[in-house]
């Protein structure tokens, strides 16, 4: 008896993850497709999907994220966005995140642009370029998810790891990099 | 976090500092990183033996972060002042970092007035506030 419920628990288990993996899959499937997709539209219909000046339109904040002007920008955002997700999506998984993981890689496609533009069109900073596009800042959220992501792996691994020092390390390398 | 977030924020602004900030805070970040970088170092080899995947994976998403932190943000544009063009990447980044400690707001309280007197708690020891 015991060992059939055990079986049945392994069984949800795998059957838990699978589901994430491919909510995972169906994710940056979507997001290649969609962003090889718009590409290739005529550049007057890729220009409504950009985030211009003087009009501040919540839908073009998310749309903008899609867009690319060429297809250098394109690859290497591409790239960008695949090297960061899946080694991020594989570590939160380890620790049992992947859930909330995946939940702020929504939230990096539909709030972080909302905000970003929001606050740059509020603040009036967009007044000196014509438009706003491109993966890079969802890339650059990942890129800022490492760190927690990180951390938090490495103090479930390591029982006495000080996360405080670990951030303020990798903070020094950007500095130094830079 | 603080000391992290302070130097992203003042390295445009780092040539106008008589005493380079910045250079303090990278420092500052470097010499409590090295007091641990030897505990994780151990932990990656030992582990390299039992799960190599999974250290493989470690280094190579510490690896590619710093690679996409030199892109990202590029030092040209920096010091040429067109802040402009890279601004919703520190900003992006920023979102990034930050998103993380929210999920155990949430997680570990259930009520929103609790949650709620925990964000004012947390925010009374940066800065004092009158008592409520």
């Amino acid at each position: 008896m015991v060992g059939l419920l055990g079986n049945k628990t392994k069984a949800n288990h795998i059957r838990k993850l699978q589901k994430d993996d491919l909510q995972l899959t169906l994710i940056v499937g979507l997001v290649s497709i969609t962003c090889i997709g718009v590409f290739l539209l005529p550049s007057e219909i890729r220009n409504i999907l950009k985030v211009r000046h003087g009009v501040f339109n919540p839908i073009a904040c998310i749309t903008a994220s899609f867009v690319h002007d060429n297809s250098l920008h394109l690859g290497t955002n591409l790239c960008a966005f695949l090297f960061t997700t899946l080694p991020l999506y594989l570590i939160n998984k380890r620790i049992n995140e992947q859930k909330y993981f995946l939940i702020s890689l929504l939230m990096m496609f539909l709030v972080l642009p909302l905000l970003n533009y929001g606050i740059l069109f509020y603040l009036g900073i967009y007044k000196s370029i014509e438009y706003g596009f491109g993966l890079s800042l969802v890339c650059s959220g990942l890129v800022g998810f490492t760190i927690p992501s990180l951390t938090l792996y490495f103090k479930r691994k390591l029982e006495k790891f000080n996360s405080i020092f670990f951030f303020n390390f990798y903070g020094s390398f950007h500095i130094f990099f830079d | 976090m603080v000391l992290f977030t302070f130097s992203l924020i003042s390295y445009p602004y780092g040539s106008s500092f008589e005493f380079p900030l910045p250079v303090f805070c990278a420092i500052l970040g470097s010499v409590s990183g090295i007091l641990e970088i030897k505990r994780i170092l151990n932990f990656l080899i030992s582990s390299l033996k039992q799960s190599p995947f999974e250290s493989i994976l470690v280094i190579f998403t510490i690896c590619f972060y710093l690679y996409s932190i030199i892109n990202l943000f590029p030092s040209a544009i920096v010091l040429q002042g067109g802040i402009v063009d890279i601004i919703s990447h520190y900003f992006g980044f920023l979102f990034g970092t930050v998103i993380f400690p929210f999920r155990y707001i949430a997680k570990s309280t259930t009520k929103l007035k609790d949650q709620i007197t925990k964000i004012l708690k947390g925010i009374q020891v940066i800065v004092p506030l009158p008592k409520l």
